[in-house]
């Protein structure tokens, strides 16, 4: 009955609205010609009031009946698109309403509690929840998500592990130069950053073998994505020290589409900020060359400083790096060049008190460094389930210049050339069959020629010292893999081959030196190993156990007698998972290994105008044993992170490194005695998310302790060095209008040398930023930092340095801002010690106070 | 012709599509209810919406039902709790609400493409289930009232529903026709709602944009299909005699006759057209 009385009500309804308006249309986006459908569709009533309302359907229609439409209005609104607003009074139904894309402002209020969450393996972290007013680049807000280490070099760590792969929108277009991403990419294009734990990045081996490495992806924003963003940064200023103009600028181009992708980069600047985060590789494995520069010529540096108020320099950096999809294989080339040049100098002065008068030796340095580096790298991929294939070809030349001019007791000018010439091509491809079977084929091949070059200019007299030093290293290899219920067993088998020709010449040098003149070298070997792996899976444990074996052969062009040697060095690790929370993880391992072939030469060769070498005569192994726990704890809603590790490792080598004065030379060489070495090293860290505050904070320390031998004088000294350090950092954003961020660092170390222990010396930084936002688009920052180091006991040594910065935000296009740096202009750091009976002073000079006013622009 | 054919292609892709979509915002809701002690339970939702569906739900319930999706997750969840139990048990005290365990069970799933809605929610500890209903049993009066909330001018709504009556604010500034529970169906987002002298309801506590994908339940195949009243009928069944039920499941618990609970008065569900 009831239901009946409500249907007449309802026809009685329907007729009467017959007599009415009928506002009926389509929605259409502008853009796409296609029709809308959810959009909201109001009419309002000239009081402003909502008279009646609908969404429309899957073909953009809507319809409603009003009584009237005298001054009423209709109002079509939805998200991502403008809304629009249609006087009513003089239009004729349907109506078509064309909706063009735009973005609904939202005055967004915090979602508590979900500033990182966790879905399987995957952590995500909300940007917008981490970042600052002050942030520029996605780097910036890295720093402050817990659990996420960035190194002062760009180096990302999770959970105090490197991680593996560096991905945008999945795809890992710029490999370990991943510096270019975080310090390039805006934050404010970035929706979230994604951490996937025990990342596999070759799909093949996913289920099959282990990684306990974490990969980072970047997920950004739809208005980053199908286009191209750019942004640049142009700076101009004056600096007091060095006195002249200062530049700073930067270009950067990102596009993220379906099938390519590609960021381009160029940098360059004369205000201190070293580029090299951008260009280092972080992923690059040692290359098998293993060749390593004996000259040694290095500027002079300031301790313990912060690089950007210390470092004279004129950078540039241009990268290019794109991404092709074909298929279901990738294309990639990266291709990057960067130029520095650094000046420092530098004054000791010592004086000793005699009972004559006061005897006054004044030492100056300065020094020229230039950098030049250019390097390729093109990439194929392949990354199925079922078939892995990686070819990457790799090109890089560096040419490197050092001069040096000394003035005091030894006056000298040094000049080195280190050219380093270097390709290798890596050719990998893994095959899985029926699930279970895995089948790897892998080829690398390496060369690579390291020339030196010292020319030394001393007392009138020029002396050239060159080093000729080639390589080539080949590496052919085919592995088996099976799992059944957990366990993979694999099989790896190979040879490697190695070629390598030093040889050098001394120039004359003063007859009290002893020794030979002359190397020239061969160090060639040739092996053949075999590479047995367990591993097992059961519940949460992953237990791995590798026992390599591999023969080799050993020729040295009859210098030193040919070897045959067998090396056998097993490794366990067992990897404990109870939950989602928790890991732990213990490794192990023992074994035998050849030396280090760069150190067999018999003969003297000059590092630098006062330091010579002489390796060893015979070739050596050495053994070693290791052990280390670590253990990392998440609980992603309460925002907490921590890990921690323990690890001990010992080594046994039958060769001791020896120093002897020969007046004012040092000669490091090789004794034949037993070097035994330990190393302790603990490191712990803690971080948490400070919701109330926007903030996180960060807690860290470690310690570590190294054992050995060495001979000084001919006499065996025992030397122990021992440090430990404390940091933290909390940053926040407390209020609307205020942000800090704040870091403390404390460390202190010794030295023992047999049993007489120097005193500790501590070194404390501590950094401050404070950041105003007085109106939307103004932004005032205040940041600082306090130095104290100690320079002998109970001697210390303060430096503060405080800079400003302004920012004026045109729109969301343009931004103007400037800054003054080192505002007190410290343009030196001085200390002097004292022993009883002479003082010693050193000075260096440190960047002066400096202003840049700079645009930014944004598309 | 034309049309027909882009329509039935697009039909499918829509379907296809409609399973996992980015949302537009995220909405975080505080819950008013109140124990049968008049504590308050102080629960937490969240809404992931766009314009075409949206999800309800516990962030933490999800991150638990996450963790238990496969079997071997689940037994790992089922050692976790019973450690906390022994270690609770050891201690001589037990607090249930300290357990690793979902406190809200409740997910609203809602799709405009086939205008429904899909309760999914669990009869005591261990029976899922779920139930659709179409959009249009909420219908809605607007009003002249207006307040802020969050910072969003709100206009007032009412609607009967279920056997309460409800007072919702929603806010056209936000063009998302979706709200806390099942409230839908208003020209904007729905940031409060209200019943029974303030007793029952939804307060909108944050808004942020959102990317996050809008993911399916957590083993919703588990969860099996029941009437609405059915439903809630075995809710308050269990509800009204908790002991009888673990009894009929062969538990046996005692409890002291002072401890035991009377049978509860106050706080009906937020629907009550079931009984």
């Amino acid at each position: 009955m009831k239901r009946l009385i409500s249907y007449i009500i309802c026809l009685i309804v329907a007729i009467g609205a017959a007599a009415q308006v009928d506002v009926r249309g389509t929605v259409i986006d502008k853009e796409a010609n296609e029709p809308v459908a959810g959009a909201s569709v109001i009419v309002k009533g000239s009081d402003g009031k909502i008279k009646k309302f609908a969404s429309s359907k899957a073909d953009g229609k809507f319809a409603m009946s009003v009584p009237t439409v005298a001054g009423c209005r209709l109002e079509v609104s939805m998200m991502s698109y403008a809304k629009q607003s249609i006087p009513l009074d003089s239009v004729t139904f349907p109506l078509t309403v064309y909706l063009e894309p735009g973005s609904i402002q939202l005055k967004e209020v915090a979602v508590k509690a979900d500033r990182i969450r966790e879905q399987g393996d995957t952590i995500t972290y909300n940007v917008g929840s981490f970042a600052q007013q002050q942030d520029r680049s996605i780097g910036d807000v890295l720093k402050r998500m817990p659990g996420i280490d960035v190194a002062k070099s760009g180096k990302i760590q999770y959970q105090g592990e490197d991680i593996n792969k560096f991905y945008i929108e999945g795809s890992d277009l710029l490999g370990g130069k991943y510096g270019i991403a975080t310090n390039g990419i805006s934050h404010d294009d970035v929706g979230a950053v994604e951490v996937m734990e025990n990342h596999q990045p070759m799909q093949v081996l996913s289920g099959i073998a282990f990684s306990d490495k974490a990969a980072i992806n970047l997920k950004l924003k739809n208005k980053a994505k199908a286009t191209w963003t750019f942004h640049g940064d142009a700076g101009g200023g004056y600096s007091w020290q060095p006195d002249g103009a200062v530049w700073d600028g930067e270009l950067f181009a990102m596009a993220v589409m379906p099938g390519f992708q590609n960021i381009t980069t160029l940098r360059t600047n004369n205000t201190g900020e070293n580029l090299s985060s951008s260009s280092t590789d972080f992923f690059a494995d040692r290359r098998q060359t293993g060749q390593s520069r004996y000259v040694g010529v290095g500027l002079p540096g300031v301790p313990s400083l912060s690089d950007k108020r210390t470092r004279f320099n004129r950078s540039f950096l241009v990268s290019t790096n794109s991404l092709w999809k074909f298929g279901r294989g990738e294309f990639k080339a990266n291709i990057d060049y960067s130029f520095s040049r650094v000046t420092a100098d530098a004054a000791n002065i010592t004086t000793y008190f005699l009972d004559s008068g006061n005897r006054v030796i004044t030492e100056n340095r300065s020094g020229t460094e230039h950098e030049h580096s250019l390097s390729g790298k093109f990439i194929y991929e392949l990354n199925q389930k079922t078939a892995f294939i990686n070819n990457t070809l790799r090109t890089n030349i560096d040419w490197d210049d050092v001069s040096l001019t000394t003035t005091g007791s030894i006056p000298n000018s040094q000049s080195a050339n280190l050219p380093d010439y270097y390709v290798s091509n890596n050719f990998k491809i893994i095959k899985r069959f029926k699930g279970k079977h895995l089948v790897t084929f892998q080829s690398v091949n390496e060369w690579e020629s390291l020339p030196q070059t010292l020319n030394l200019d001393m007392n009138g007299e020029g002396f050239r010292q060159h080093i000729s030093d080639h390589a080539f290293y080949t590496h052919e290899s085919a592995a088996y893999a099976f799992n059944i219920k957990g366990i993979t067993l694999s099989l790896e088998g190979g040879i490697k081959g190695y070629l390598r020709s030093m040889d050098s010449q001394l120039p004359d040098i003063p007859e009290e030196l002893p020794g030979l003149t002359e190397n020239v070298v061969n160090t060639n070997y040739f092996t053949v190993y075999a590479k047995p792996k367990f591993e097992y899976w059961v519940r949460r444990v992953n237990l791995s156990l590798n026992l390599p074996v591999s023969y080799a052969h050993y020729t040295f062009d009859k210098a030193i007698a040919d070897h045959d040697e067998v090396y056998f060095s097993p490794s366990l690790s067992i990897n404990w998972k109870p939950n989602n929370r928790f890991s732990g993880t213990l490794r192990g391992g023992l074994g035998r290994s050849p030396m280090n072939l760069n150190l067999i030469h018999p003969g003297l060769i000059m590092t630098n105008y006062r330091t010579l070498k002489a390796g060893t005569e015979q070739f050596y192994n050495s053994s070693s044993q290791n052990v280390s726990a670590s253990v990392s704890y998440k609980h992603t809603r309460h925002g907490l992170f921590a890990n921690g590790m323990v690890m001990h490792s010992w080594t046994h080598v039958p060769y001791t490194m020896a120093q002897q004065l020969y007046g004012d030379y040092v000669v490091y060489s090789y004794a034949d005695a037993n070097n035994d070495s330990k190393m302790l090293m603990a490191m712990g860290n803690i971080g948490k998310t400070l919701d109330f505050m926007r903030g996180s904070c960060n807690v860290n320390s470690s310690f570590s302790r190294n054992e050995s031998q060495l001979f000084s004088q001919s006499r065996a000294v025992n030397s122990v060095s021992t440090g430990w350090s404390v940091g933290g950092k909390i940053s926040g954003n407390p209020c609307r209008w205020f942000s800090f961020d704040y870091r403390i660092d404390y460390s202190d170390s010794r030295l023992t040398m047999n049993g007489l222990s120097e005193s500790w010396l501590s070194t404390m930084e501590n950094e401050l930023s404070l950041t105003f936002i007085p109106h939307r688009k103004w932004q005032w920052t205040v940041s600082g930092e306090h130095y104290r180091n100690e320079l002998t006991e109970h001697n210390y040594k303060n430096v503060v340095m405080l800079d400003t910065k302004l920012t004026y935000q045109l729109n969301k296009r343009i931004e103007f801002a400037a800054s003054l740096t080192n505002i007190l202009d410290k343009r030196s750091y001085n200390y002097t010690t004292y022993s009883e009976l002479s003082s010693f002073e050193s000075q260096r000079q440190l960047r002066g106070r400096q202003f840049l006013f700079s645009i930014t622009l944004r598309k | 012709m034309k049309k027909i054919i882009a329509f039935l292609l697009a039909c499918p892709m829509a379907i296809a599509t409609s399973a996992q979509q980015k949302a537009d915002i995220e909405v975080s809701y505080s819950e008013i209810s109140f124990f049968e002690n008049g504590k308050e339970r102080g629960n937490k939702y969240h809404l992931v919406a766009n314009v075409g569906q949206s999800k309800f739900f516990n962030p933490r319930s999800e991150e638990i039902d996450s963790l238990k999706s496969t079997p071997e997750d689940l037994a790992n969840f089922k050692k976790t709790q019973e450690a906390v139990l022994q270690a609770m048990i050891a201690q001589g005290a037990i607090d249930v609400n300290k357990l690793p365990r979902k406190k809200e069970t409740l997910y609203v799933v809602k799709s405009a493409a086939d205008s429904t809605i899909t309760v999914y929610d669990m009869i005591g500890a261990d029976e899922p289930v779920y139930y659709t209903e179409p959009y249009d049993e909420m219908i809605w009066e607007v009003g002249d009232s207006t307040k802020n909330i969050l910072g969003y001018e709100c206009i007032q709504a009412e609607t009967d529903y279920h056997g309460r009556h409800w007072t919702a604010w929603f806010t056209p500034e936000i063009p998302v026709q979706d709200g806390p529970w099942k409230f839908h169906g208003l020209p904007g987002l729905i940031l409060e709602a209200m019943t029974g002298e303030g007793r029952h309801g939804y307060v909108a506590d944050g808004i942020e944009k959102s990317q996050r994908v809008i993911t399916d339940v957590y083993g919703a195949d588990k969860y099996e299909k029941r009437d609405r009243k059915a439903i809630l009928r075995a809710m308050r069944a269990m509800r009204d005699n908790p002991m009888g039920h673990l009894a009929a499941k062969g538990i046996n618990v005692q409890i002291s006759p002072e401890n035991q609970t009377k049978k509860s008065e106050s706080g009906d569900f937020i629907e009550t057209d079931y009984r």
